[in-house]
């Protein structure tokens, strides 16, 4: 470890003279910083304002949760799939639950399907206020990180009511849903859709044509669609340099082939056009939630009970002794899916999440890889950053969207 | 304040100003801007508009260490992180108070893995231990007003008694938390 | 939205097996396994099929060329890379103990393909970041997390735990999920003991 018994020499910056008139200062962006979205820290290069290297230090999170997905059973591992990306728990929760069911080869009930896309749609929306939020917030906004976290505490409502938690939901279970969808949620849900356009206008009449908004974030960090392709990016990132590559529409999970929507597509590549994106892609998330509001059946099975993999239904575990049996062991030992690997992939809200499941036939998962969308994202900042200057980089890291608890599980 | 406590009859006014400090020092607590995972999010919720932990308790949150007096370890502390925690905490300023809010900034949470330092005592002082995984922004409230508390305790027994009771008394506190955090086995 | 309604409830369920998102499941017919196997024969060992998804076992010094020739091939143009990782088979196999895993998708034909090698402790892979500027990240996590040297990384070097953590690789099936060591902060004189018991540490 590091030798503690010196002193830490606090060098968070150094002055390079490269040539008679030219000099270098490497300042240190470091892990607690208001504009860092968690704990990232940046060394940057900086010549004068103009920022000529730029490397981004990861790791202050690390939790090692791979590592724990070695060592607990398949259902026991969802809550920490909550805590990687923590603004949009239930989409971690889903891809996990997806690849879990690809391995079992169970697929959950219609009505459950419909819930978790409803779900998932409202957890885009969730983090996309919040990355609205904390965006504007750098650039210097206030007021728009101010409305959207109160609407946000409208999704977080929907939320508690149906699994109980605002935050780290832990929602979505191996073969649908256990418990029963409160009555009056989809009447919540609906009172929603009808409520949050009017907010996504207000953000709009900040921001869209704001001549300060347009200065700071148009024309910076560019990345041309190649280069986009290139470096593994997904999600807005990508979108926004004109790619049309979508989870949800390439290779449709759940039951988005049933639904109508758009992938907005940007044209420059730029901070703007990741961010007009981003608020289109909030707009096609209301569209879907009404249409599956509309599709979702009243009533039918939210559980996949037939398949062995699938926790047993609580009312014969009550009053059966056999399921009593088949829930004890399903608790205590866990099932065991058959021996293979797969890779499901999510659309996230942040690009594409994957899930890559190594198993060995035993209850316990050999390898849980976790294929996040932030990482490969955030590889690309030096690039977007040749040429800006030092006020760019946290639109730049604002508008990749990070949760560091993705980038560093 | 060194003056008061020398004399000994206070007078009026030196009282007043005492209280008035005290009153000034708990009640606009500057918090450090220092979310380090999930529990950040509730946290920046809490200072939001529905639940406003910054313009009621009139307490706001500054990004230098240098300002503020309150820090909040608001996520889970690894190893990489914890020598940057030990700093911020050595560069603020005195007097200066600690909440650690979430199971693992308190013990580490559900994570006991190699790269996770079970709880953020283990690297600076925690006078209030807030639990929760998040904790839901109430229960960061339960924890600031106990703080308060905690602060009025502090400053009545400095202005009596001096700050090396104050202190001591202060250690105790902290001491009992920490035991109230649960058994070690 | 009527019409929806009168629809019979009983929609055929979707099976896994039948997507076709990662091509034919028959691998005399994936164009990928067909072409790879006809321009690397010496370096091919095995395609599999699990569920819907291919797998191509290469050899481990063909890496770079096979993903390559993917990504170029006008037929298979698997352009985007969406993940390299390794599995630890420690316990399942002999050797070689890693298998390294990239995930390719092409962008254009809508399809996924899985390439794997097997590397031993000790061995090189040749890196991907020449052909890939993703795989820069993907790679050093790889070294951190296993300690399989990617040659002709530009940087490679620890990026998740501190860049002088001394301990080990932590994914490594022989590693303790618990570590090995305590943090100590160093001038703080009683902090409190770990709550869940003391490390154990590994054996004599």
């Amino acid at each position: 470890m590091i030798d503690f018994s010196q002193p830490t020499p606090v060098i968070l910056s150094e002055v390079r003279q490269i040539t008679p008139t030219r000099r270098e200062l490497v300042l240190n962006m470091g892990p607690q910083h208001p504009s860092t979205h968690g704990v990232l820290r940046v060394r940057l290069t900086l010549e004068g304002e103009t920022v000529i290297a730029c490397d981004p230090v990861i790791g202050y999170l690390h939790r090692g949760v791979e590592k724990l997905g070695e060592s607990h059973r398949y259902a026991q591992f969802v809550p920490w799939t909550d805590r990687t990306d923590y603004v949009a728990a239930p989409s971690n929760n889903l891809g996990y639950v997806l690849a879990v069911e690809k391995l079992c080869g169970i697929q959950a009930p219609e009505r459950a399907q419909y819930w978790r896309m409803i779900m998932a749609e409202l957890t885009r929306i969730a983090s996309h206020l919040v990355w609205l939020g904390t965006h504007a917030l750098d650039i210097g906004a206030l007021s728009v990180s101010l409305y959207t976290f109160r609407d946000r505490e409208r999704i977080l409502d929907i939320f508690e009511k149906f699994c109980g938690a605002r935050l780290t939901t832990n929602m979505m279970e191996i073969g649908g849903f256990s418990r029963e969808i409160p009555p009056d949620l989809p009447e919540m849900v609906r009172e929603f859709c009808r409520y949050f356009p009017k907010a996504i206008r207000q953000y709009e009449d900040l921001l869209t044509e704001n001549p300060i908004w347009l200065a700071r974030t148009k024309g910076v960090g560019v990345i041309e669609p190649d280069a986009a392709i290139n470096y593994g990016l997904t999600g807005a990132c990508l979108r926004g340099s004109g790619v049309n590559y979508d989870v949800r529409k390439a290779m449709p999970y759940l039951l988005y082939d049933r639904v109508e929507f758009e992938v907005p597509l940007g044209t420059h590549g730029d901070v703007y056009d990741r961010y007009l994106v981003r608020i289109e892609e909030m707009r096609q998330s209301l569209r879907i939630i009404e249409q599956c509001l509309d599709q979702v059946p009243n009533d039918g099975p939210l559980m996949a009970y037939e398949s062995p993999y699938v926790i047993p239904p609580h009312k014969t575990v009550m009053t059966t002794a056999e399921d009593m049996q088949r829930h004890f062991i399903w608790v205590i030992k866990g099932f065991s899916p058959p021996k293979g690997e797969v890779y499901h992939s999510v659309e996230h809200s942040k690009g594409e999440l994957g899930y890559y499941i190594v198993s060995d036939g035993s209850p316990i998962p050999y390898r849980v890889r976790i294929r996040t969308p932030d990482f490969v994202n955030l590889q690309s900042l030096p690039y977007m950053a040749q040429g800006a200057m030092l006020a760019d980089i946290v639109a730049l890291i604002g508008s990749i969207d990070i949760v560091l608890g993705s980038v560093d599980r | 304040m060194g003056m008061s406590a020398e004399q000994s009859h206070p007078n009026i006014i030196t009282t007043t100003a005492d209280w008035l400090f005290s009153w000034a020092r708990r009640s606009s607590l500057w918090w450090l801007q220092f979310g380090l995972a999930c529990c950040a999010i509730e946290m920046i919720s809490s200072a939001m508009p529905r639940f406003d932990l910054a313009e009621r308790f009139g307490m706001l949150y500054r990004a230098s260490p240098r300002q503020a007096d309150l820090m909040i370890v608001a996520g889970t502390v690894t190893k990489k992180m914890a020598p940057v925690v030990r700093q911020l905490y050595d560069q603020m300023a005195d007097p200066k108070w600690v909440i650690s809010m979430g199971s693992c900034a308190n013990v580490g949470g559900p994570f006991d893995t190699y790269a996770v330092v079970q709880g953020v005592d283990q690297v600076i002082p925690v006078d209030i231990y807030v639990p929760g995984c998040p904790p839901v922004p109430e229960a960061l409230y339960y924890g600031v007003l106990e703080l308060q508390n905690r602060i009025i305790r502090y400053e009545r027994l400095k202005e009596r008694y001096g700050p090396e009771a104050a202190e001591a008394y202060r250690e105790e506190e902290r001491q009992a938390a920490r035991s109230a955090l649960g058994p070690r086995s | 939205m009527e019409e929806q309604r009168q629809q019979p409830m009983v929609i055929e369920p979707r099976s896994w097996e039948t997507t076709g998102y990662w091509g034919p499941t028959d691998s005399e017919q994936h164009p990928a396994v067909r072409l790879v196997r006809e321009r690397f024969p010496e370096a091919f060992e095995e395609a599999t099929v699990f569920r819907d998804e291919m797998t191509i076992r290469v050899a481990r010094l063909a890496l770079r060329d096979v993903v390559d020739f993917l990504r170029l091939h006008p037929e298979l143009r698997y352009n985007h890379l969406t993940d390299i990782t390794a599995v630890d088979l420690l316990s399942l196999r002999e050797r070689p103990r890693f298998d390294v895993v990239v995930h390719l998708y092409s962008i254009p034909r809508r399809q996924r393909l899985r390439v794997k090698c097997g590397v031993d402790d000790g061995e090189m892979v040749p890196s991907l970041v020449p052909i890939f500027a993703g795989a820069n990240w993907l790679e050093r996590e790889c070294y951190d997390m296993f300690g399989i040297v990617f040659e002709g990384h530009p940087d490679l070097r620890r990026i998740l735990l501190p860049e002088d953590w001394d301990e080990g690789h932590p994914l490594r099936k022989d590693y303790p999920l618990r570590g090995y060591r305590d943090y100590v902060q160093p001038g703080y004189e009683a902090p409190a003991p770990r709550i869940r018991g003391t490390l154990r540490r590994p054996g004599p």
